[in-house]
């Protein structure tokens, strides 16, 4: 999983105003509770929540994970990736330098 | 031998069989399955993954996990390990050892899906009809045969296929594919229309490079109406890409631009259709104008506002989305812990 690569850029970043928020569509809470202390992730981590009240699927329509959406200072969606492959962390990366 | 006693023998021979099975009901290729998934979990590389499925595949060649574990052949050795020749000459050399249908359907199609690499000498009809020549194809089997054919440019078979699975995509159908699932009649009706919109999408791309403009564009408007859009605004199908493409070989640059640059910018695999909206945007300005501002003011102009949501962290302290987004830069990711 490539959650510990957003690690650095979230570091490397945050100071200038960039913040990560991962939300768990399948709430796993016990793998996810460990693979967060394994890997010190330190950025915001939620769990969605169930039935009606879940949004991963309903308002975010997403299908397959990870997806992700890169979401700029006036609150506006600027960008969607599916998937995390090798090399991915830098196509972010200038991505997010742009709305920086 | 008399003919009595040898079927004497036999019946005393099925008995015995039949005897040592309930003594011990194993199946050495599924023992051998248990004990894979096992050292699967364990497995970290490409390479350790490869040598579990080549080793299975190398005692037991004709099981009902031969196709999945030749996808995971030409996933870890063909993909991963860049060696899409090695993952082939090893998948082919098992397809020759397998009998059952199913399986020599499902092993065909992965080999066949290495073509953009290896020269693959099966026939994408033939691995098709050897399976409809047992039982009726599947949506999901119709489809990937249509998406394989597209990649090899067999724009007929793509076709033929991209029919039978719009036929195929109703709710019944999708209800019918997941006995075991427990969907709402509007889950269904959904999922069925998403299905129509892609194969009717691959169905207008097929028919568009056969020379039938006219009827192709009718399909790309009807999966435009059937298909629903992702949470960035496009089709979750590659619709905008190909009817793009076909937009601008008949020289209807507005159209083009306008479909491949939102595909460009918000579509799942937006970097596909990057050249040809350059290629549009080119067409429509020559040299003047900067493509990289234009996918700029692009971008800008599709954006919308994100959803503000509230959800319970780890701690089941609830954290809004705005608390943290507004004013900054934030990436929001969804995933599932593995």
């Amino acid at each position: 999983m490539e959650l510990p690569r957003l690690q650095p850029l979230y570091e490397k970043y945050k100071d200038q105003g960039f913040e990560i928020v991962a939300v768990d569509g399948k709430r796993d809470t016990e793998r996810a509770t460990k693979f967060i202390e394994e890997n010190g992730l330190t950025y915001t981590m939620l769990e969605n929540a169930e039935d009606d009240a879940e949004i991963v699927g309903s308002v975010f329509k997403v299908r397959a994970y990870p997806s992700s959406f890169l979401i700029d200072r006036d609150g506006k969606v600027m960008y969607f990736h599916l998937g995390f492959e090798e090399g991915d962390e830098e196509h972010l990366e200038e991505e997010i330098l742009k709305l920086l | 031998m008399s003919r009595k006693t040898a079927i004497l023998a036999l019946v005393v021979l099925v008995g015995l069989a039949v005897s040592c099975a309930k003594q011990e009901p194993v199946d050495p290729a599924a023992e051998a399955f248990a004990s894979l998934r096992e050292a699967w979990s364990e497995a970290e590389t490409a390479e350790d993954k490869t040598a579990l499925a080549e080793g299975y595949l190398t005692s037991f060649a004709d099981t009902e996990y031969s196709g999945s574990m030749a996808s995971a052949i030409i996933y870890y050795r063909g993909h991963e390990m860049e060696d899409p020749e090695g993952a082939y000459e090893f998948v082919s050399k098992v397809l020759e050892n397998i009998e059952d249908p199913e399986q020599r359907f499902e092993v065909g199609m992965e080999l066949l899906g290495l073509s953009d690499s290896v020269e693959v000498p099966l026939d994408v009809a033939q691995v098709a009809n050897d399976l409809g020549a047992v039982r009726p194809l599947t949506y999901n089997e119709h489809q990937q045969v249509t998406e394989t054919a597209a990649d090899m440019e067999q724009w007929m078979v793509a076709e033929e296929h991209a029919g039978a699975a719009i036929e195929l995509a109703t709710p019944e159908t999708y209800r019918a594919d997941y006995p075991d699932r427990e969907f709402t009649d509007e889950e269904v009706a959904e999922r069925a229309q998403r299905r129509k919109a892609l194969s009717l999408a691959y169905d207008g791309w097929a028919l568009y490079n056969m020379g039938e403009s006219e009827t192709a564009f009718a399909r790309f408007t009807e999966a435009d109406a059937a298909g629903s859009v992702s949470y960035v605004g496009v089709p979750n199908t590659p619709l905008y890409k190909y009817w793009g493409r076909a937009a601008l070989s008949e020289g209807e640059v507005d159209q083009a631009i306008k479909l491949l640059g939102a595909e460009t910018v918000f579509g799942e695999d937006g970097s596909s259709s990057k050249s040809y909206l350059r290629e549009a945007f080119e067409a429509k300005n020559g040299d003047q104008g900067d493509f990289d501002e234009f996918l700029w003011a692009t971008r800008n102009e599709l954006a919308t506002p994100v959803d503000d949501f509230e959800l319970l962290d780890y701690e089941g302290n609830p954290v809004r989305l705005s608390s943290l987004s507004e004013g900054n830069v934030t990436l929001l990711a969804f995933w599932f812990p593995t």
